[in-house]
């Protein structure tokens, strides 16, 4: 199976989507507050330049580490328990994906024992715990939530298209 | 007279019945997040920070602080019968509380490091009120100027501690803090920046959403990637139980390393930027050079193990004191502890001190009671505590991230702050992951508008160079310049010297 992180450096992803967020913050600082009073400007401009300047210092670094350590084309033993990682924490952000996105349709009263059962059947629990642990969500949710701490929990725009 | 009425109703509201109630089931919470490796009590003040908006903060603050104080408690136990430490710093536990263990002595090595634990997370308290009345004239001579750049070396020295010397890391981790701070109206003019014509961000990004994003959806992959609970066999006997005396004995017998140790834990606690990792490694090589048998170190000798646990407790009040006396933290949790003080409404900084001084003296009492409590929990449920490395992470993920973002959706209602997780959570994961500094980006956030507020004051009454205003202001000037370029110069220095073997530098090194 092709790994999906083989050869990409993402720290240096990373580092690129933090210079980029410096870029669009000074550009925005410049363009949105032309007419306005220079303490609105400041404060932004010197810390999206600052963000810059860092960033291209930490890319050099980086560079220059990665020249001296003359790095190898093979994708060693370790690396690939970092591709092994790397996937398991897609799968991870795609179950955190999970809660807001259903939570938006169906609301948390159904969403939350929903992700519960879900993701425990996922890993193969057995039906028992999954069906006490689903239940246990319910009532937090349920008892926890709405009824102890008095919380208006979002229904849905499922149940608000149907029932309203 | 005032700091004697502050003191009389410090000390009584923490023996409060709630007080003491709330200071318990934090103690407990963090004891049980303290075994399980992945999580600690950074994940627990997190999870509890959405839940706390609103409530007295005589009674939330030492909740929060009971778990931060007693989290390493806990810790000590899994290093101590599985050699894996629950918190960073209980790794120095390791190294002979587990050789203890492996010779069948694992009851004495955890009553050792209970007690060790529970008398320097205790003396230090009174160490750490004695000081205040000495530091309350010295925090009233900061004014805007000064603020402004005690704001910054406090950037500056937990970018440095928190990215094992990283500097430029811990830097853009601290400058994007500041600028998502400017997110939302600008106090001084009113004026909405980065809005993007989103109400929902007219008063800046949620707090507690950020905080969550940044600490608990991270700790929460991680659990996911690394999977299994890591007991197996290692539960404690009868037998072991019975040894727990004969460790409260040891640290009796060997007092005066348990006050060397806790003294030393103290002081690395007040000077941020240190550690508390360096203090429980540098208390082991003192106990080490000290002790009439350092051959026997390494191998299971019960001074290795008091004198990193008296270390480890014992920095908490010097921590705290520094954190509420200038707004320096010097750990990521105290960081967290700052964002909760915001939370529920309390400036954190240097006038905390001078205008809450009766809470501040609560906060740091209620770490004394929670080591008692702590010290009794743990000595009476090793067995229970040691089945709890048991739990299988994925009950946790299951239970734990609905719970993230009932958090995050309980402190504004909106369905916009839990999309938002996602975004921090992503952010803080990565953070994590390349070695950046979420404490720096947290800070930055929550200091953020007052660091510009106190920028226009300090530039309106002094001008520009309002820098060498003081001598106070030269000297934050100067720390904040050799807290930066310390380490940078130090490996410079380290390379020029190893070119030049032959030279008489290296001698010196």
């Amino acid at each position: 199976m092709k790994k999906p992180f083989k050869g990409i450096d993402t720290s240096i992803i990373f580092l690129g989507v933090i210079f980029i967020i410096g870029i669009f913050f000074f550009i925005k600082s410049n363009i949105d507050f032309t007419n306005a009073n220079h303490k609105v400007k400041f404060f932004p401009l010197v810390l999206s330049l600052s963000i810059i300047i860092l960033c291209i210092l930490e890319f050099m670094q980086n560079r220059i580490k990665r020249l001296k350590k003359n790095a190898e084309s093979k994708v060693t033993e370790e690396e690939s328990n970092i591709n092994d990682q790397a996937q398991k924490a897609i799968i991870a952000f795609i179950w955190l994906t999970f809660i807001p996105v259903i939570s938006y349709i169906l609301g948390f009263y159904i969403s939350i024992p929903l992700f519960a059962f879900l993701f425990l059947r996922y890993k193969k629990k057995n039906w028992r715990i999954t069906i006490i642990i689903t239940t246990v969500m319910f009532c937090v949710v349920f008892f926890g939530f709405k009824m102890l701490l008095r919380m208006q929990l979002y229904s849905g725009v499922f149940l608000k298209y149907h029932f309203n | 007279m005032e700091l004697l009425t502050a003191f009389t109703e410090g000390l009584v509201a923490v023996f409060a019945p709630q007080t003491l109630l709330w200071i318990g089931i934090g103690s407990i919470i963090a004891t049980i997040l303290g075994i399980i490796p992945v999580l600690g009590g950074e994940l627990g003040i997190t999870l509890a920070l959405p839940f706390l908006v609103g409530k007295n903060a005589i009674f939330v603050m030492p909740f929060l602080l009971a778990m931060d104080a007693v989290s390493c408690t806990g810790g000590s136990i899994t290093s101590i019968l599985l050699n894996i430490p629950g918190t960073l710093i209980n790794a120095a536990t390791t190294m002979d509380g587990y050789p203890m263990a492996k010779k069948g002595e694992a009851g004495r090595a955890i009553g050792a490091a209970l007690t060790a634990s529970a008398v320097g997370g205790i003396i230090t308290v009174p160490m750490a009120l004695l000081m205040i009345p000495i530091l309350v004239p010295f925090v009233l001579k900061f004014k805007s100027a000064e603020m402004f750049l005690l704001i910054v070396s406090g950037l500056c020295f937990i970018s440095v501690l928190t990215t094992k010397g990283r500097v430029v890391k811990g830097l853009i981790s601290a400058a994007l803090g500041l600028l998502i701070a400017t997110i939302g109206s600008q106090a001084q003019t009113g004026y909405a920046r980065f809005t993007f014509g989103n109400a929902h961000l007219y008063e800046g990004l949620p707090l507690v959403t950020v905080v969550l994003g940044m600490y608990a959806v991270p700790s929460l992959i991680n659990l996911f990637v690394t999977g299994k609970a890591i007991a197996a066999d290692s539960l404690i006997t009868v037998k072991d139980s019975k040894q727990l005396v004969q460790g409260a004995k040891d640290v009796l017998k060997h007092w005066w390393l348990t006050l060397k140790s806790a003294i030393v834990g103290y002081i690395i606690g007040v000077i941020p930027g240190i550690g508390a990792f360096t203090s429980t490694f540098l208390t082991y090589g003192m106990a080490k050079k000290s002790s009439k048998t350092p051959e026997e170190f390494g191998k299971g000798c019960v001074e290795g193990v008091i004198a990193p646990e008296a270390a480890n407790n014992a920095k908490e009040a010097g921590g705290l004191l520094t954190t509420l006396a200038f707004g320096i933290p010097g750990t990521g949790t105290m960081a967290i502890i700052m964002a909760a003080l915001m939370v529920i409404g309390i400036q954190p900084g240097p006038m905390l001190l001078i205008e809450n001084t009766s809470l501040c003296i609560t906060m740091i009492s209620s770490i004394a009671i929670a080591n008692v409590f702590a010290f009794l929990l743990c000595w009476f449920n090793v067995p229970f505590l040691t089945k709890v490395t048991r739990i299988d992470p994925t009950y946790i993920f299951a239970t734990v991230i609905p719970l993230v973002f009932l958090g995050a959706f309980s402190r504004s209602e909106k369905m916009f702050d839990i999309f938002l997780i996602l975004v921090t959570g992503l952010l803080g994961f990565f953070f994590k992951k390349h070695g950046y500094s979420a404490p720096s980006l947290i800070l930055g956030f929550v200091l953020g508008k007052d660091l510009e507020h106190y920028l226009w004051r300090s530039i309106d009454i002094y001008g520009p160079a309002f820098i060498f205003s003081t001598p106070i202001c030269i000297g934050l000037f100067v720390t904040i310049i050799l807290v930066i370029v310390y380490k940078p110069l130090v490996e410079v220095l380290r390379k020029i010297i190893a070119r030049n073997p032959r030279g008489s530098h290296e001698k010196a090194i």
